[in-house]
C-alpha cells in the first residue's frame, strides 16, 4: 500500500469518526444533496464517462502505433534489400549501379529515421495515456470505496434509527441482549427442570413397565407359535 | 436480491438442523428485515443492504447498561476476542454495541442463513462472557 493511499484511508476514517461524533445526520448530507441526489455518484458517473473516452483515445493511439510500427518494419526490410543489392552490384564490379542504389538508400534511411521518430513519439504518447488511465482507474476505485464507507455508516445509522423507533413502539426490551439472555436462561432452566421431572417419572415406572412388557411379549410369542403350528397342520 | 426477496426465501427455508425463520420487514428510510430463528432461543437479527454489502446485526447493549468501573476492561476484552469469533465482529452504532456480520451483496441465501445462525450462536457466547461488565 502506498503512503498516499494510507493517508487517504486514514483521512476518510478520520472524517467519518469526526462526523459521527459531531452530527450523525451530516453523514447523509455528505453523500446526498438537498434534493436527495447522491453527489458522489454523479462525480463517479462523470469520472466513468471520462475514463471511457480515455480508453477510446488509447485504442486510437494503439491503432496509430501499430500502423506506424508496420511501416517502420517494411522500410527496414527495404533498406536491408537495398544493402543486399549494393553488395551484389559491388561483387559484379557495377559501381555505377552500386552508387545509384546507395543514393536511393540514403533517402530510404532518412525516411526510416523520420518514421522511427514518429513511432517513438507514438509509443511515448501511448505510455503516457496508459499511465493516466491507470491512475484515473485507481482514483475512481478509491473514490467508490470511500463513498461506500461513508454510505454504509450512514445507512447503518439510519437502519438503527428505524429499528429502535420500531422497538420503542413495541418492546424496547427486545433490543437488550442481557435481558434476552436472561429470558433464554429462564426458559432453559424450566426445560431442564421439566426433563428432570420426566426422567424421574420414567425411572419410577421402569420396573412395572418392564414386567408388564415382558408378560405382553411372552403372550404374543405363545399366540404366534400357535398360529405357526395351525398353518403347518392345515397345509398337510 | 433485495430484503423482500430475502424475506420470502428465508421464510420458506429450513436448514439441515431443522431451523426455520420468522421474518418481519421494518419499513423506514432504510429497508430492514428482522429475522428470528424458530427452534433456537436467541436474538433477533436485523438485516439491511447497502451498495456493496448485506449487513446482519444483533444489538447487544447500550452505553447506559455498561458498568462504568469495568468499561475499559470490557472494551479490551472485545478487542482481544473479536478475531476469534467466527464470521462476526463488534461495532458501535450511536450508543449501541452490536455484533455484526457483513457479506457481499451478491451472496446467495445459504450464506445469509449461515450468517444468521452463527451470529446468534456467537451472540449467546458474547453476552454470557461479558454479562459481568453490564449492570
Amino acid at each position: 500500500m502506498s503512503g498516499d493511499k494510507k493517508r487517504a484511508g486514514m483521512n476518510i476514517l478520520d472524517k467519518i469518526i469526526q462526523v459521527i461524533r459531531d452530527d450523525s445526520r451530516a453523514l447523509s448530507e455528505a453523500v446526498m444533496d438537498s434534493t436527495g441526489n447522491k453527489i458522489y455518484e454523479k462525480q463517479i458517473e462523470v469520472a466513468k464517462v471520462n475514463l471511457s473516452s480515455a480508453k477510446h483515445a488509447i485504442s486510437d493511439a494503439l491503432a496509430k502505433e501499430s500502423q506506424c510500427s508496420r511501416k517502420v518494419k517494411l522500410m527496414k526490410s527495404q533498406v536491408d534489400e537495398h544493402e543486399q543489392r549494393i553488395i551484389k552490384a559491388l561483387s559484379q564490379n557495377d559501381e555505377i549501379l552500386a552508387f545509384d542504389l546507395a543514393t536511393e538508400m540514403v533517402e530510404l534511411e532518412q525516411d526510416l529515421a523520420a518514421e522511427a521518430g514518429i513511432l517513438k513519439s507514438h509509443e511515448l504518447h501511448l505510455g503516457h495515456l496508459t499511465r493516466q488511465m491507470e491512475n484515473a482507474e485507481r482514483s475512481l476505485k478509491e473514490l467508490e470505496r470511500q463513498v461506500a464507507m461513508v454510505q454504509t455508516t450512514a445507512d447503518i445509522q439510519k437502519a438503527t434509527e428505524v429499528i429502535t423507533k420500531n422497538f420503542n413502539q413495541a418492546d424496547s426490551k427486545m433490543l437488550s441482549a442481557k435481558r434476552s439472555l436472561e429470558r433464554i436462561r429462564r426458559k432453559q432452566q424450566s426445560l431442564d427442570e421439566q426433563y428432570e421431572v420426566d426422567d424421574a417419572m420414567v425411572n419410577e415406572r421402569k420396573p412395572v413397565l418392564t414386567e408388564k412388557h415382558q408378560n405382553e411379549v411372552s403372550e404374543q410369542v405363545t399366540e404366534d407359535a400357535a398360529d405357526v403350528l395351525k398353518r403347518i397342520i392345515d397345509k398337510e | 436480491m433485495n430484503t423482500e426477496d430475502f424475506a420470502i426465501k428465508l421464510s420458506q427455508h429450513r436448514t439441515t438442523e431443522g431451523f426455520t425463520f420468522d421474518c418481519q420487514r421494518i419499513t423506514g428510510e432504510v429497508e430492514v428485515l428482522q429475522v428470528e430463528i424458530n427452534g433456537f432461543d436467541g436474538f433477533p437479527v436485523f438485516i439491511t443492504q447497502t451498495q456493496f454489502q448485506i449487513i446482519c446485526i444483533i444489538y447487544l447493549w447500550t452505553e447506559d447498561e455498561i458498568r462504568a468501573d469495568r468499561r475499559t476492561e470490557m472494551l479490551e476484552m472485545m478487542l482481544d476476542t473479536s478475531i476469534s469469533i467466527p464470521l462476526s465482529s463488534y461495532a458501535r452504532v450511536g450508543d449501541r454495541y452490536v455484533l455484526f456480520g457483513a457479506l457481499s451483496v451478491s451472496s446467495e441465501l445459504d450464506k445469509v442463513v449461515e450468517e444468521v445462525v452463527m451470529l446468534n450462536e456467537n451472540a449467546v457466547d458474547v453476552v454470557s462472557a461479558m454479562e459481568d461488565f453490564l449492570k
